[in-house]
């Protein structure tokens, strides 16, 4: 059984690193083929065309590549430090969060602290040709969010507590619960940035 | 010819074992068959809707050797570890732990598996 304290990507994070790398060398690989080809072009309409998709694929295959590492690594929220008095806790046990606000002008009125346990799961995954993949899921399996907004001072502190049935950290072959205590800022249209503090949740 | 097997687990006081816990019972072979050897074996085990896998297998030394023949029984005895983690089931997958006895044959061997409910102690 593995350690669940050890730090390393979540369950999947190769497999999505692997697929941002590979849409990035494509994106650049599709440009710089429609900047050579484009000279060959038989005329001047298919020289747009060919700069067109040289300039719209690439760009949708960065924006793709930026989605997918964004939902590995989300934009930092610099201005926040999260603490735990303590990271490694039994169920059922209380978790103290401190997070102290180095620049309270940038907070904004959706401040959240959270408890959060995500399941990662394998799933098998058919494409329009019928091959098969295997993929890893993730999704909330606990989740406790507490807004912070009207704070009188640059620290709080906010205790959550663990549920006794809640999942233990584990991370398996084909089934993981990895627990984060974290500070967010949700964004309407964009990533929320956020600071996250690994947990690890003993049975 | 393959054995036939079944497996039988002691009920644990209280339902649930626990971490440390001795897990018994017995194996009845139902059909005579060739074996190579008789094995109880507990495993730690992860199953989501389409995968599975095994986390930790912990071996009892053979039960038999040799072919069984129809009716024998054999008791069984295998230590759950001190830190056996709990069995837990959520919406997208399950952890749990099962106790499997395996005649070891040429070819295909046959199992008998009784899954187990281990708890941590409060």
């Amino acid at each position: 059984v593995k350690d669940p304290s050890k730090p390393g990507l979540p369950p999947g994070g190769g497999t999505r690193l692997t697929l941002v790398v590979t849409l990035v060398l494509g994106a650049i690989a599709m440009a710089v083929y429609a900047f050579v080809k484009r000279g060959d072009a038989v005329n001047h309409a298919a020289r747009v065309g060919v700069t067109i998709v040289g300039v719209v694929l690439p760009l949708l295959a960065l924006a793709g590549a930026y989605a997918i590492f964004r939902t590995l690594f989300p934009p930092k929220a610099k201005h926040l430090h999260l603490s735990v008095t303590n990271p490694d806790v039994q169920r059922g046990a209380e978790v103290v969060v401190n997070l102290e606000i180095a620049r309270p002008e940038k907070v904004g009125d959706e401040l959240e602290l959270g408890l959060v346990c995500t399941e990662y799961y394998d799933v098998q995954t058919t494409d329009g040709r019928g091959n098969k993949s295997r993929a890893t899921r993730p999704e909330v399996a606990y989740e406790d969010w507490r807004p912070q907004q009207g704070l009188s001072s640059n620290q709080t502190s906010v205790r959550f507590q663990v549920p006794a049935d809640a999942p233990f950290s584990y991370r398996g072959h084909c089934l993981s619960y990895v627990w984060r205590v974290s500070a967010r800022e949700p964004l309407r249209g964009r990533f929320d940035r956020a600071v996250n503090l690994p947990l690890v949740v003993r049975p | 010819v393959s054995p036939a097997l079944d497996l039988q687990v002691e009920q644990a006081p209280g339902g649930a074992l626990h971490p440390g816990d001795w897990v018994r019972g017995r194996v009845t072979v139902l059909g005579g068959g060739s074996s190579r050897a008789l094995k109880v074996t507990l495993r730690y085990r992860e199953r989501t809707d389409d995968y599975s896998a095994t986390a930790a297998t912990y071996e009892a030394p053979p039960l038999h050797t040799g072919d069984l023949v129809a009716r024998e029984s054999f008791k069984y005895a295998v230590q759950l570890p001190a830190d056996a983690l709990p069995c837990h089931s959520s919406a997208n997958g399950e952890l749990y732990w099962e106790v499997e006895a395996r005649s070891d044959e040429l070819g295909p061997d046959t199992v008998a598996q009784q899954r187990l409910e281990v708890a941590v102690r409060r």
